[in-house]
């Protein structure tokens, strides 16, 4: 079958203080129609910066030296900026954590919505009023005339990442990127923006890739998860079994670091040991072995790959014997 | 009162001025109104609301960053408000608080052994010749390597910033620590580093503390009672894991609805459209006791309104 996204061996290199270094390795991804895939992990394990090479947002110091990103069976990588534009923002949106940032401060709701109307499609004034009060009405946001003429600074963070749900679902996204969209966002709000996305999901038939490092959504929200640690995907599979048959032992370690808030007296919550290691292009063998519980000789010095495991792929070659309780 | 309540507050409000819409006029935020609550020594109390509840200002009257329009402070017994200057002094280094943001408390151009040591000796906790072999002592404390000294903070991760921030507030040997949102800007594996770290440095040194946090997990974690915030009053009071199992107020209810449950069995972050209408945001009603064996208490509007 052919997937609207598919992303394979996607390696992106930056070339920091003039040394290159591949910080995405070997990821491969795809995405059907009207699918969750949540891409989960810690800062800087690379999960934004994947999202990024899609959408040929990489900043002048990184590019992608290999691998395949193709979207409805287009190769990403061979459009001209100009091509990739008309993808971009249209066929394929993306949100941002920073609602703030994201929106233009000297400008109106009004004016950031209509913007993007004008660059993807071609509307009358009418048709064009009409679209930006039905975008409004989708993501919630009821008081009209009101929100339009106000800046961003004078909204709520609610209502700002609901402005820019609003800018990602203009022209109709097959795809939505939703990047940390409710980090900085409390609780109950998170919560609505999250029924909210799962809502459209549904409506407009769309895909949504989000990212997030909190487990608790990925729960909520994924039909499929993908785990990323140090710049590689270390295991994918369906949301059940990430969390009820997870594989790898960094997936494992990070189920045992959540509080629980019913059980949280009960039991003890294990963090992992250590952390992040800062060049992780330069490791040869797995990239999690330094902090894993479960460490062999040969962890260090095969490179581990992705390979299929029940209804998983995992990256640890001694997946298997510790699902059999080696 | 007994001896051992290391913090309390009555009646705590605090009035903020602030500029309105308009450059003539001055509009006031009443960001903390009757606030009452104690804390026992060896015991954390969670702090949870959504921002602008209030929480934080909370910390900050306590650890004298700013005065409360009315009510009062007692620390062990004592006003903290009503203390001259010198006794302020002294009282200061007994309540110490430990940053949302370790990188921006911490001087970037300082070594961890001055930005350690210059308390210390400030406040003549140990001399200039001792002051090395207690630092090397706080370092274990919190599970940093010795070699830390020599570093800048830079140099460190996030865990481990937090950590020094930790080690700081500690050296003047306080009696209650305020922690403001200490792993807000961790990731989860090191968050629970820190979360561990804060619990065995309450057993160790039977510390009090007020642990304000927005993430539910963390504090409940934490925390031995958690107090509930809305619009800058306590709604709702209990032991945590009673308050998150049996939710009376409706504002804890919504919260609780709203965390994101870990189990894709579990059906859970929910969020009805109007369910802030169900609670005044004005209720001035006072807390009262529910239940004495899990200490919970809630506002008294509530218990009336639901007839039980």
């Amino acid at each position: 079958m052919e997937h609207l996204l598919q992303i394979d061996h996607l390696d992106t290199t930056y070339t920091v203080h003039s040394e290159e270094r591949i910080l995405v390795h070997d990821v491969c991804l795809h995405l059907d129609k009207g699918e969750t895939l949540c891409l989960v992990g810690e800062s800087g394990s690379g999960k934004s910066l994947t999202m990024l090479s899609v959408l040929g947002l990489l900043k002048n110091n990184g590019r992608i030296t290999s691998g395949s990103i193709r979207f409805e069976n287009q190769e990403l990588q061979n459009l001209s900026d100009r091509e990739l534009d008309k993808i971009r923002g249209s066929k394929i949106s993306m949100i941002f954590q920073d609602a703030l940032t994201s929106l233009n401060p000297v400008f109106t709701v009004r004016n950031q919505i209509e913007e993007i109307i004008d660059a993807h499609l071609n509307l009358s004034r009418k048709a064009k009023k009409k679209k930006v009060i039905d975008l409004l009405n989708q993501v919630g946001l009821s008081d009209h005339e009101l929100i339009l003429k106000k800046y961003p600074h004078e909204l709520s963070g609610g209502q700002r990442q609901r402005v820019l749900i609003a800018i990602a679902l203009a022209c109709h996204p097959k795809v939505l990127i939703a990047d940390e969209p409710t980090t900085a966002l409390d609780v109950t709000i998170q919560a609505e923006i999250m029924n909210l996305l799962d809502q459209l999901k549904r409506e407009l038939n769309m895909a949504l890739i989000l990212i997030t490092h909190d487990m608790g959504l990925v729960a909520q929200m994924a039909d499929r998860v993908a785990v990323m640690y140090a710049g590689e995907i270390i295991e994918e599979a369906n949301v059940n079994d990430i969390f009820l048959r997870p594989k790898h032992p960094y997936t494992k370690a990070l189920l045992q670091s959540i509080p629980d808030i019913e059980h949280s007296k009960a039991k003890k919550i294990e963090p992992i040991k250590g952390r992040v290691p800062e060049n992780y292009d330069q490791i040869k063998g797995c990239r999690f072995a330094d902090r894993c519980a479960f460490r062999q000789p040969a962890c260090t010095q095969n490179v581990q790959s992705l390979k299929k495991l029940q209804e998983s792929q995992v990256r640890c070659q001694f997946a298997e014997q510790l699902l059999n309780g080696e | 009162m007994n001896d051992d309540t290391v913090l309390k507050i009555i009646k705590l409000n605090k009035v903020y001025k602030v500029q309105s819409a308009s450059f003539f006029t001055k509009a006031v935020v009443h960001a903390v109104k009757d606030v009452s609550f104690m804390i026992k020594k060896g015991e954390i109390l969670g702090l949870v609301g959504e921002s602008g509840s209030g929480k934080t200002t909370i910390g900050k009257q306590i650890v004298g960053l700013g005065k409360p329009t009315s009510g009062t402070i007692q620390f062990r017994g004592k006003d903290i408000l009503t203390f001259t200057p010198k006794e302020k002094r002294a009282n200061r280094v007994k309540i110490q608080m430990i940053f949302q943001d370790a990188y921006s408390s911490l001087n970037p151009r300082k070594n961890i052994f001055d930005i350690l040591e210059k308390p210390i000796l400030v406040n003549h906790i140990a001399s200039k010749r001792d002051a090395g072999v207690y630092i090397d002592h706080l370092l274990d404390l919190v599970g940093l390597p010795r070699s830390s000294k020599d570093k800048y903070p830079h140099e460190f991760s996030g865990g481990q910033r937090q950590r020094i921030g930790i080690a700081r507030a500690l050296s003047l040997k306080p009696e209650l620590l305020v922690c403001d949102e200490p792993t807000s800007a961790l990731d989860v594996s090191i968050q629970a580093q820190i979360l561990n770290l804060l619990k065995e440095i309450r057993d160790e040194l039977k510390l009090s503390m007020l642990f304000i946090g927005h993430g539910l997990g963390a504090v409940s974690y934490v925390s031995d009672r958690i107090a509930v915030m809305n619009q800058g009053r306590i709604v709702e009071i209990a032991e945590s894991a009673e308050l998150f199992r049996h939710p009376l107020h409706p504002y804890t209810k919504v919260l609780k609805e709203a965390i994101p449950i870990a189990s894709p069995l579990i059906k859970s972050m929910k969020a009805e459209e109007n369910a802030r209408t169900q609670w005044d945001p004005n209720d001035a009603s006072p807390l009262e006791l529910v239940d004495q064996q899990t200490h919970h208490y809630v506002k008294s509007s509530i218990l009336k309104g639901t007839g039980s």
